[in-house]
């Protein structure tokens, strides 16, 4: 799925419009300022439905970074060698790793599209599980310092045990994750 | 006529969920990518062919029951097979373009399955008959955690689940239904619904998905948005709204029987006529006459027996034509041949 405008395939589309003609249904999308070049011409009175769904598509983002970012001159992912110009042209990324090279360039048109810029959903077990022994961890530590300060050290030193079970844990599951 | 070895019915083509007529079937899907690889549009041979076996094992590890699960790697698949396999809804149209390092683990009977290195490294889904939403996304949830035990997929805490394309980035989750909506065609209302429903973040596309035509008055909605709200809502979103349609395309079926009966049954007995007589008939012609015929007999204007929607626009698909009088067929034979194999599946 691509995100860009049909037809300056450039700008982010903003603008996406739904063409019946006999029984062919098509779905055009457009950035503002196609869409209004658009608008003018008799493209336009093929257009049964036309919906606005999201507002210009780099507002309130640096005008320069913005200029950059969709020139796509300046970012290119170090891992997989995509550029965000790639990403324009064929409307996917080449790694994982693309999320943070492109930085906000990309962010505004997950924004963009998405409406949204945060996960609420699902977790992977694994992530969740080490999260939270990574919590578990932190506590235990804090309140090991309580016990030592408080000259505590036979409730301290089984702490400390928990302690080590826990650092056993995450480094076997990062081991893990490495060999995978 | 699956592509299945098996050949059994496949349910959500042969069996009736809730919902029908109008609501044919439904499906979850969920995209995701392996930690460390390049997503395929990006990924060498050498990278498909590791991901294919990763996600390969993991399933055989811990999916697959060996008895009802088929694993096929689409390079030993032929075009036909392919192509077939396309029809059937499980696997996009494009897959077999690129089969190098592809494959599918699928049990037939209940329509899950995991495509690999398509858009994405992996793909899960369930197709379900009727509106059984919450049912297909809780097997494609449950083979996602069996499959997290084995591989570390590419996620962010922020982010979620990393994609290939942003338009699935978060839950990678997209639900969809097909539904047939004939008398919201006929009535032109269509139009209007779909630009309701753009507003409403959901998506229409005909039946064989992204920029295929509407053809046989099926419409595919599936949201839009992966990011920013739970699993559960989207299911529930595109549920409420899959109830909404349906209740428009009730009413205005109830309309055309009430205002224009004449109409209506001339319109659905000239189908009938046509498919009845004859001799040579093209998909998209096929499908759309399929369509009124089926409006006819749940609208009990025709008197003939009731039958599964898409386990005959399958059956009449091209390739599933083609398979029944060999590969070399050109497209004159297969419309030859659809005619009275349409009457056949038809029972008439």
């Amino acid at each position: 799925m691509n995100i860009f405008c049909d037809e300056c395939k450039k700008n982010i589309a903003t603008v996406f419009l739904t063409k019946i003609s006999g029984d062919e249904i098509s779905r055009v999308q457009l950035c503002e300022e196609c869409a209004k070049r658009m608008e003018e011409t008799t493209e336009a009175a093929n257009l049964l439905a036309f919906l606005p769904h999201i507002i210009s598509g780099l507002q309130g983002m640096d005008e320069q970074l913005a200029d950059d970012a969709l020139s796509g001159q300046l970012i290119t992912c170090e891992f997989c060698g995509t550029s965000f110009n790639d990403f324009q042209k064929i409307g996917f990324l080449g790694c994982s790793k693309c999320y943070e090279a492109f930085g906000e360039a990309l962010e505004q048109v997950i924004r963009d599209f998405q409406e949204a810029s945060e996960h609420l959903g699902k977790m992977p077990q694994k992530i969740s599980a080490t999260a939270r022994l990574r919590r578990k961890l932190i506590e235990l530590e804090r309140h090991l310092e309580h016990q030592i300060a408080g000259e505590e050290y036979e409730a301290a030193a089984a702490v400390r045990d928990q302690i080590r079970e826990i650092e056993t844990m995450l480094e076997t599951e990062g081991k893990k994750r490495e060999r995978e | 006529m699956s592509a299945s070895k098996a050949g059994a019915g496949i349910d959500w083509l042969v069996k009736k969920g809730p919902g029908y007529p109008l609501v044919l079937s439904c499906r979850a899907r969920l995209a995701r990518n392996l930690e460390g690889l390049p997503f395929p549009s990006a990924a060498d041979g050498e990278d498909l062919e590791r991901v294919r076996g990763m996600v390969l094992e993991a399933v055989s590890r811990r999916v697959v029951s060996e008895r009802d699960w088929d694993i096929k790697f689409a390079e030993e698949v032929s075009r036909e097979e392919l192509e077939m396999m396309a029809e059937e809804h499980l696997t996009s149209p494009s897959f077999g373009e690129r089969a190098a390092g592809r494959a599918v683990a699928v049990r037939w009977r209940d329509s899950r399955g995991v495509t690999v290195n398509e858009e994405d490294h992996l793909r899960i889904h369930s197709i379900l008959p009727g509106a059984q939403f919450m049912k297909a996304w809780k097997i494609a949830d449950k083979i996602d955690s069996q499959l997290e035990g084995e591989v570390q997929y590419c996620f962010d805490q922020e982010m979620g689940y990393l994609t290939s394309c942003p338009s699935n980035v978060g839950t990678g989750l997209r639900v969809s239904a097909m539904l047939h909506l004939p008398a919201l065609s006929i009535t032109g209302e269509i139009a209007r619904t779909i630009a309701a429903l753009g507003q409403a973040g959901i998506y229409v596309r005909g039946i064989y998905g992204e920029g295929s035509g509407v053809a046989g008055n099926v419409f595919q909605v599936a949201n839009r948005k992966t990011l920013g709200s739970t699993e559960e809502d989207i299911v529930s979103h595109v549920e409420m709204i899959t109830r909404q349609v349906v209740d428009k395309e009730r009413t205005a079926r109830k309309m055309m029987l009430r205002d224009s009966p004449l109409e209506l049954a001339d319109r659905v007995f000239r189908a009938l006529g046509i498919v009845e007589r004859a001799r040579r008939m093209g998909f998209y012609e096929a499908l759309e006459l399929l369509s009124l015929v089926k409006l006819g007999v749940e609208a009990e204007v025709i008197p003939i027996k009731d039958f599964s929607m898409m386990e005959v626009v399958v059956g009449i698909c091209p390739y599933h034509v083609r398979s029944g009088i060999g590969p070399e067929a050109e497209d004159e034979d297969v419309d030859a041949e659809r005619a009275p194999l349409l009457r056949r599946l038809l029972g008439l």
